[in-house]
């Protein structure tokens, strides 16, 4: 389980823009985006596994990820998702927005004292 | 649910998927199945939480609104009481509602069916207030010199015989000049209008008829504009059929061009008559109606000032014939619409109350389920759907409810509300039952939806049950008094209604109604020019009726009594100083055969009766009647005085012969029950035998049984004479207070079912009230009280709130009842002695609906209700 790093905690808006990048980068099932989220972040974040169902079946009811059932390598069956034209725009724009932020908070925390 | 199973997102599947791969990568390192599974499900979580996490993200607000409808069928089937009562209480309220804005749609809300409805409007003469009719001279003037109006015409009701097709009938119709559809905006689906042609002297006299008539006389004939049909003995071309909604303000059958009336030398040329011409106008763009009346104001006084003699006094008054329509009824609907907002209400104060009482008891119930996790959001929902379902089946019901209402109020209304046909259950009426139903359910869910709430706030489960129930009763309270006092507003309504219904049976009209056929004759046509003739039939008539077993005498006369007087105008008085303009004495006139005054049974009270001396070359003589009598001849023998039809001094219209008064006969109610008796003088019929007749038949059993054989007998004789408004007169009678009997039915029914849901909700009180004191009651008998000082107890707290009730009741009735104000006959709208018993029927009611519970309660054994929680 746990590495000694610090777990940052994640609001639920930036969990979406995560899995959206994750899902990005072709169909995935729920157990490989933990896994990845895990592995990008170099273990920094880790998704309290609790959270990342409602959230995946949420952005599917938003139609932001396209989801099918689908073999894995190991032959099991595996529900996987894609990312939508819509699920596209809207990482565009949660990207663009969470820039914005992080430069405006880095902003304030540069400023020398 | 199909969609549910067509996309199954299969989540446990999913989830179980996780955890698998879980589990294997905890085998891979090294981990034993059992620790690698444990691991998994520690590291997952919950998982039937995270399921219903992922549910609920979905969104599965189907899958709980059937959760939340069965749960509330549930517990409508355990307190089956308590559901039949709701529905049933709302379901008596919505009928009640949507019967009555059905009416209001059908007869206030429809457009008429005029091309721009409101531009059409009805212009009429005034004389000293009354509405009366234009003269055919007067007409033209307004007409030529009106700058208000795009065009005007005008319309003249008659009765015809219509005879050739089928039994001789009479119908109604009207004379209209040739721009008469024109104006209104009609267009006809089968032929054509008048042209101007037709209205010129000579022209062949042509008929436009009524969808109906062409229905039902015409068979719907699609080929009837080449068919003539024979009115009043003349010949008339169909040429158009008006569309199946066309009224105008009444059902008419037949129009023909006015033209027809006009004969030079008759009364229609002279200034004074009206013979019931009315003009129709449609106004300019942009004008008002209080332009066009003060244009009409303006004609009118210009000739008044040109033509002194005849219209002095005269003026003119402009409505929307919308308006004019439904003026009379309008205040009865609004008084009908505020009784049935009430009973609505009522209704839903009545269920609203024995919601509290149940919720009241479901405390614990919410409470566990509070305590097991449900959110606040969930049980306003669950509360919102049981509101919604009792209300849904209060509407579904109240539709029945209101198609019987419907058919009871068409069947028992007078014949003469306007579009009275068009009254039906319709898209507006059912949307608006729609609407009222989410209403009251909302307004219910949220009476609900409070008292669930405070379930939140209880900190115990087990003594909720008693802090609820003393919450509840105080709301409950009120609400007892709320019905109270729209019961008493209902009560007060019906109770009003009702004397006004026995004050108008113990009317003295003047005459015997009982056992009394009438019926009306039409002698119109050519082959009833002479007046001997005429006579001659109506003896033959006479003598052969009479000569009919279960006859006891036959009169005729033109004018029923409370039927309408036919012919009224200004009476001269011979040796008399001529009055002002103002102050000629008006009478009817009313010529009638011999026998009439002993078969209607008006009693002589001086001089003579006619008889043969009194035949058409015979001197002229005439009976009054006491009221004229005493107006003319305050101190004075009116025996041997003369009078005569018409106006005093030069000038103007028909007079008629001066006549010697020969009798003086009893008052009789002439235009309708309510009104008293005009001054009336009586001619001998011979000498001015008329074109409409009516036959008055003294029978010794029912004149029911009479009726065929009178028809019969006037058919054998002339079948082409239509016998018309052929009943007995307490039938006559009945219809001319029909207004007032329909709205006695509707507001007395609406007290009954008030004062039903109101003893219901008293019961409900009451016996909850009971129930909680049970403890209480249990001790005061343990100590000794009697059985009937408890009952007492009780009684007297429902009492007292329902005195409340009723004094804020009686108030608003009070303010209210001024509103049927116009329904009531010597009754005033304060009348104390009926608010009075209505108080004391609410009290005895109250009084008993206590009293039940409160028996029931002491007859329990002390001990046991000491041990009750």
């Amino acid at each position: 389980m746990a590495a000694e790093t610090p777990k940052s905690d994640l609001l639920q808006g930036t969990l979406d823009m995560l899995i959206l990048k994750v899902v990005a980068l072709g169909p995935i099932h729920g157990y490989a985006i933990a896994l990845r989220l895990q592995q990008m972040s170099r273990e920094v974040l880790q998704v309290q596994q609790g959270s990342l169902y409602p959230a995946l079946h949420r952005l599917e009811k938003r139609r932001w990820l396209r989801a099918e059932w689908a073999a894995t390598e190991t032959g099991r069956e595996a529900r996987f998702y894609t990312l939508t034209p819509l699920g596209r725009k809207q990482l565009g724009a949660q990207r663009a927005n969470w820039d914005r932020l992080s430069a405006a908070i880095s902003g304030i925390l540069s400023t020398a004292e | 649910m199909w969609c549910k199973r067509r996309r199954d997102p299969r989540i446990r599947d999913e989830i179980q998927f996780h955890v698998d791969q879980l589990i294997e990568s905890y085998i891979a390192v090294g981990m034993s199945r059992a620790d690698a599974e444990r691991r998994a499900f520690l590291e997952f979580g919950n998982v039937a939480a995270t399921e219903e996490r992922v549910k609920d993200a979905r969104g599965r607000w189907l899958e709980d609104l059937g959760k939340d409808i069965r749960y509330s069928l549930r517990t409508f089937s355990r307190n089956r009481g308590f559901a039949a009562v709701a529905v049933l209480s709302l379901a008596l309220g919505l009928g009640a509602a949507i019967a009555i804005f059905s009416v209001c749609d059908a007869v206030l809300l429809r457009p008429l069916p005029y091309r721009d409805a409101d531009r059409v409007v009805l212009i009429s003469q005034m004389s000293g207030g009354d509405t009366s009719s234009i003269s055919w001279l007067n007409y033209l003037d307004l007409r030529d010199r009106s700058q208000t109006f795009d065009s005007m015409s005008c319309a003249q009701p008659v009765r015809v015989g219509v005879t050739g097709l089928g039994p001789a009938r009479r119908v109604d119709g009207r004379m209209v000049c040739a721009n008469f559809f024109d104006v209104l905006g009609v267009r006809l689906p089968l032929g054509r209008g008048f042209r101007p042609e037709d209205d010129e002297v000579g022209a062949p006299p042509v008929v436009i008829v009524s969808d109906r008539f062409w229905r039902t006389q015409l068979q719907a004939d699609p080929r009837a504009l080449d068919r003539s049909i024979t009115l009043n003995g003349r010949t008339f071309a169909v040429v158009g059929v008006l569309p199946p909604a066309f009224q105008f303000f009444r059902q008419d059958d037949v129009y023909a061009p006015i033209g027809l009336s006009l004969v030079p030398g008759s009364g229609w040329f002279s200034r004074a008559s009206g013979f019931g011409l009315r003009a129709v106008g449609r106004l300019r763009a942009n004008t008002s109606v209080e332009q066009a009346s003060r244009d009409v104001d303006r004609i009118a006084a210009d000739l008044a000032r040109e033509y002194p003699a005849t219209n002095a006094g005269l003026g003119g008054k402009v409505e929307r014939v919308h308006d004019a329509l439904v003026g009379d009824v309008r205040g009865t609907i609004i008084a009908l619409v505020s009784a049935v907002a009430l009973l609505l209400l009522l209704a839903c104060v009545n269920v609203a109350n024995l919601l509290v009482g149940r919720n009241a008891s479901r405390q614990t119930e919410l409470a566990i389920r509070v305590a097991l996790g449900c959110g606040r959001l969930r049980l306003m929902r669950q509360v919102l759907v049981e509101g919604l379902m009792l209300a849904v089946a209060g509407g579904l019901c109240g539709v029945l409810v209101a198609t019987w209402l419907l058919s009871v109020v068409v069947a028992a209304a007078p014949p003469d509300v306007p579009r009275i046909d068009e009254i039906g259950i319709g898209r507006s009426s059912l949307a608006l039952a729609a609407i009222v139903t989410v209403a009251c359910g909302i307004i219910l869910a949220a009476f609900s939806a409070v008292q669930a709430s405070r379930a939140r706030e209880q900190e115990t489960l087990v003594r909720s049950g008693r802090t609820a129930h003393r919450a509840a009763r105080s709301t409950r309270r009120v609400l007892m008094a709320a019905e109270a006092a729209f019961a008493i507003v209902l009560l007060a309504g019906g109770g009003l209604m009702v004397k006004t219904m026995i004050r108008l049976n113990a009317v003295d009209p003047g005459f015997r109604p009982n056992h009394l056929l009438t019926a009306r004759l039409l002698l119109e046509g050519e082959a009833w020019r002479e007046p001997a003739r005429r006579m001659a039939f109506l003896d033959d008539v006479t003598s052969r009726i009479l000569a009919q077993p279960g006859v006891l005498n036959v009169g005729l006369t033109l004018s029923l009594p409370i039927d309408g007087s036919y012919w009224d105008g200004p009476v001269t008085v011979a040796d008399k100083t001529m009055p002002s303009q103002g102050d000629v004495p008006t009478a009817a006139f009313v010529p009638v055969s011999p026998d009439y005054f002993d078969t209607a049974g008006m009693p002589m009270l001086r001089g003579r009766r006619f008889d043969r001396t009194d035949s058409a070359e015979a001197p002229r003589t005439a009976i009054v009647n006491d009221g004229l009598a005493r107006r003319l001849w305050p101190r004075e023998d009116p025996i041997g005085k003369r009078l005569r039809f018409g106006l005093p001094g030069p000038e103007k219209g028909w007079e008629g012969d001066w006549r010697e008064v020969v009798g003086v006969v009893g008052d009789v109610r002439l235009n309708g029950i309510t009104a008293s008796a005009p001054p009336q003088v009586y001619l001998p019929l011979a000498q001015l035998p008329g074109d409409s007749v009516a036959l008055v038949v003294r029978t010794s059993s029912d004149p029911a049984h009479l009726a065929t054989a009178v028809q019969d007998t006037i058919q054998h004789i002339r079948p082409d004479v239509p016998v018309a408004s052929l009943r007995s007169m307490d039938d006559l009678m009945r219809s001319a207070v029909a207004y007032q009997r329909l709205s006695a039915i509707i507001l007395t029914v609406f007290a009954g079912v008030a004062l039903v849901l109101a003893a219901v909700g008293v019961y409900g009180v009451a016996a909850n009230a009971v129930a909680d004191r049970t403890r209480e009651i249990g001790l005061r008998m343990a100590l000794g009280a009697r059985p009937t000082s408890v009952v007492r107890l009780i009684v007297s707290e429902g009492l007292g709130t329902v005195l409340i009730g009723s004094v804020v009741g009686v108030v608003i009735a009070a303010l209210g009842s001024r509103a049927i104000e116009h329904l009531l006959f010597e009754v005033t709208p304060y009348d104390p002695a009926t608010f009075g018993v209505v108080v004391a029927i609410l009290l005895l009611t109250t009084s008993l609906a206590c009293a039940i519970p409160a028996r029931r309660a002491v007859r329990v054994d002390p001990v046991r209700a000491l041990r009750a929680d």
